[in-house]
C-alpha cells in the first residue's frame, strides 16, 4: 500500500516540474517570438538570390541603380502616388522601421518604383516618398522598363479602366523585398507587415 | 511529503504558468488608440476621423489640379486607349468609426470636403498579395452596429487637394447617410 501511493506521488511531482517548466519556458520565450532577432518575419527567398540590377530615374532625371546601394539593406517596394491607402501605409510603416533602428538607420535605403510612370514624374514621385521620410527615394521611368523591374521581381501590376475624370488605380504587389548588404534577394515582406517586425527583419539582414 | 502538499504545489504551479501566459499575451496587444473627431446625427455617431499629412503640390508639378493635361509625355504610352486630360492632382485618405445606436439599419451614401476637388468612397482589397482599389456607391451601417474605415479597407479618397495638410491641421468632412442625413465630422491630420 505504502509504496504505491510513494509511486502515484513521484509520479505526480515529475508531472508537475514538467508542466511547470514546459509551461514557463513557452510563455517566457515563445510568446515574444516574432520580435526575436532569431527568426525573420518576411518569407525567405532560396539562398544567393541575386536581386535583379536595375538602373531608373530618381530626382532630376539622375539615373540610380540598386548596385549604388550595395553594403546597405534595400526595402523595395512598387506603388504608385495616387495610391491613398495601401501605399502610403507601407511606406509610413517602413518609415517608423527605420527609425526605430537608431543610428543603423543609415544602413538602410527605401526605394519605391513606381507602377504608374505615366503620372508619377520621377520629381513627383520623390516628393511624394520624402513626404514620409527624407531618405527614401522613388524610382521612375518608361513603361517598358518599369515593366521589366516589375516581372524580374515578380511583382504584378495593372492600370484599371480611368473613370470619368480620368483618374485611374493600379492593381499591384502590395508586398515589400528586403536585399541585404551583398545585394541578394533575402525576404518577401507581405501587406500588413508591422513596424516592428520589418524592424527586427532589417536587423537581422544587417548582421 | 504529503498529499496536501503536493495538491498546493499543483494548484500554485498551475496559478504560476497562467500568470505567465497573460502576462505573455497581454503585452502584444499595446495598439494606441487616440481621439479625433467626433459627431453625430440622429443614430449615427461618427468618431475618430483621420489622414495623414499630404503636400497639395508636389515638386514637378505645378499645375493647378484640374486643369486638362499638356505634359510632355515623351515616347510614354497611356495604360488605355483614352488619351484624355491627366488627373494631376494628391490624393490622400480618411479614416474613421461609424456606430449605429438605432434600431435600423443605415447606409452611408456620400462624402464631401472642400478641401479637395472631389471626394470618393473606395475600398481596397488584398487577394493573393495583390492590392486593388474599387469605388463603392454605399456602405450599409446595420442595427445596432458598427463599421470602420481603417488602411486596407475602407476609405474616403481626397481628390486634388487644395491645400497642404499638415500634421495637427483639422477639416470637415461631411458624411451623408440615408436615415441620420448629414454628419459632419472634423478630421484630424496625424503624424505617420
Amino acid at each position: 500500500m505504502h509504496w504505491q501511493r510513494r509511486t502515484t506521488l513521484m509520479i505526480g511531482i515529475a508531472a508537475l516540474l514538467v508542466v511547470l517548466a514546459g509551461g514557463s519556458a513557452w510563455a517566457a520565450g515563445l510568446m515574444p517570438f516574432a520580435n526575436r532577432d532569431t527568426t525573420v518575419h518576411g518569407t525567405a527567398y532560396n539562398a544567393n538570390t541575386v536581386a535583379p540590377e536595375f538602373t531608373l530615374d530618381a530626382a532630376g532625371n539622375k539615373p540610380v541603380s540598386l548596385s549604388d546601394y550595395h553594403g546597405d539593406v534595400v526595402m523595395l517596394y512598387f506603388g504608385y502616388t495616387y495610391c491613398p491607402d495601401i501605399c502610403p501605409t507601407t511606406l509610413a510603416t517602413l518609415a517608423r522601421a527605420r527609425q526605430a533602428l537608431g543610428p543603423k538607420a543609415d544602413k538602410v535605403q527605401v526605394i519605391m518604383i513606381t507602377v504608374d510612370p505615366q503620372r508619377d514624374t520621377p520629381d513627383r514621385l520623390n516628393a511624394y516618398v520624402q513626404k514620409f521620410d527624407p531618405s527614401f527615394i522613388g524610382l521612375s521611368g518608361s513603361l517598358d522598363q518599369i515593366k521589366q523591374v516589375a516581372s524580374e521581381y515578380g511583382i504584378y501590376f495593372q492600370a484599371q479602366k480611368p473613370n470619368a475624370n480620368g483618374g485611374y488605380a493600379v492593381d499591384h504587389t502590395a508586398a515589400v523585398i528586403a536585399i541585404d548588404g551583398q545585394g541578394k534577394q533575402r525576404l518577401l515582406e507581405s501587406y500588413g507587415t508591422t513596424s516592428d517586425q520589418f524592424t527586427a527583419d532589417i536587423k537581422t539582414l544587417l548582421r | 511529503m504529503s498529499l496536501r502538499f503536493v495538491r498546493t504545489l499543483l494548484i500554485a504551479g498551475g496559478i504560476i504558468v497562467v500568470a505567465l501566459l497573460v502576462a505573455a499575451c497581454g503585452s502584444e496587444d499595446a495598439s494606441p488608440t487616440a481621439s479625433g473627431g467626433s459627431a453625430s446625427a440622429g443614430d449615427i455617431v461618427v468618431s475618430d476621423a483621420w489622414t495623414r499629412p499630404m503636400t497639395a503640390s508636389m515638386a514637378g508639378m505645378s499645375m493647378p489640379s484640374g486643369t486638362p493635361g499638356s505634359m510632355d509625355m515623351g515616347n510614354m504610352t497611356m495604360p488605355s486607349a483614352s488619351p484624355m486630360a491627366m488627373d494631376m492632382s494628391v490624393t490622400d485618405a480618411v479614416y474613421f468609426t461609424i456606430k449605429n445606436n438605432g434600431k435600423t439599419d443605415d447606409h452611408l451614401l456620400s462624402a464631401a470636403s472642400d478641401v479637395a476637388g472631389s471626394t470618393e468612397m473606395h475600398q481596397s482589397t488584398l487577394a493573393n498579395g495583390i492590392s486593388s482599389m474599387k469605388p463603392i456607391s454605399s456602405v450599409d451601417v446595420p442595427a445596432g452596429g458598427s463599421v470602420s474605415f481603417d488602411p486596407g479597407n475602407y476609405h474616403v479618397m481626397l481628390i486634388g487637394l487644395h491645400r497642404d495638410l499638415n500634421v495637427g491641421d483639422q477639416f470637415d468632412l461631411t458624411l451623408t447617410f440615408k436615415q441620420a442625413g448629414a454628419v459632419k465630422v472634423s478630421v484630424e491630420v496625424r503624424p505617420n
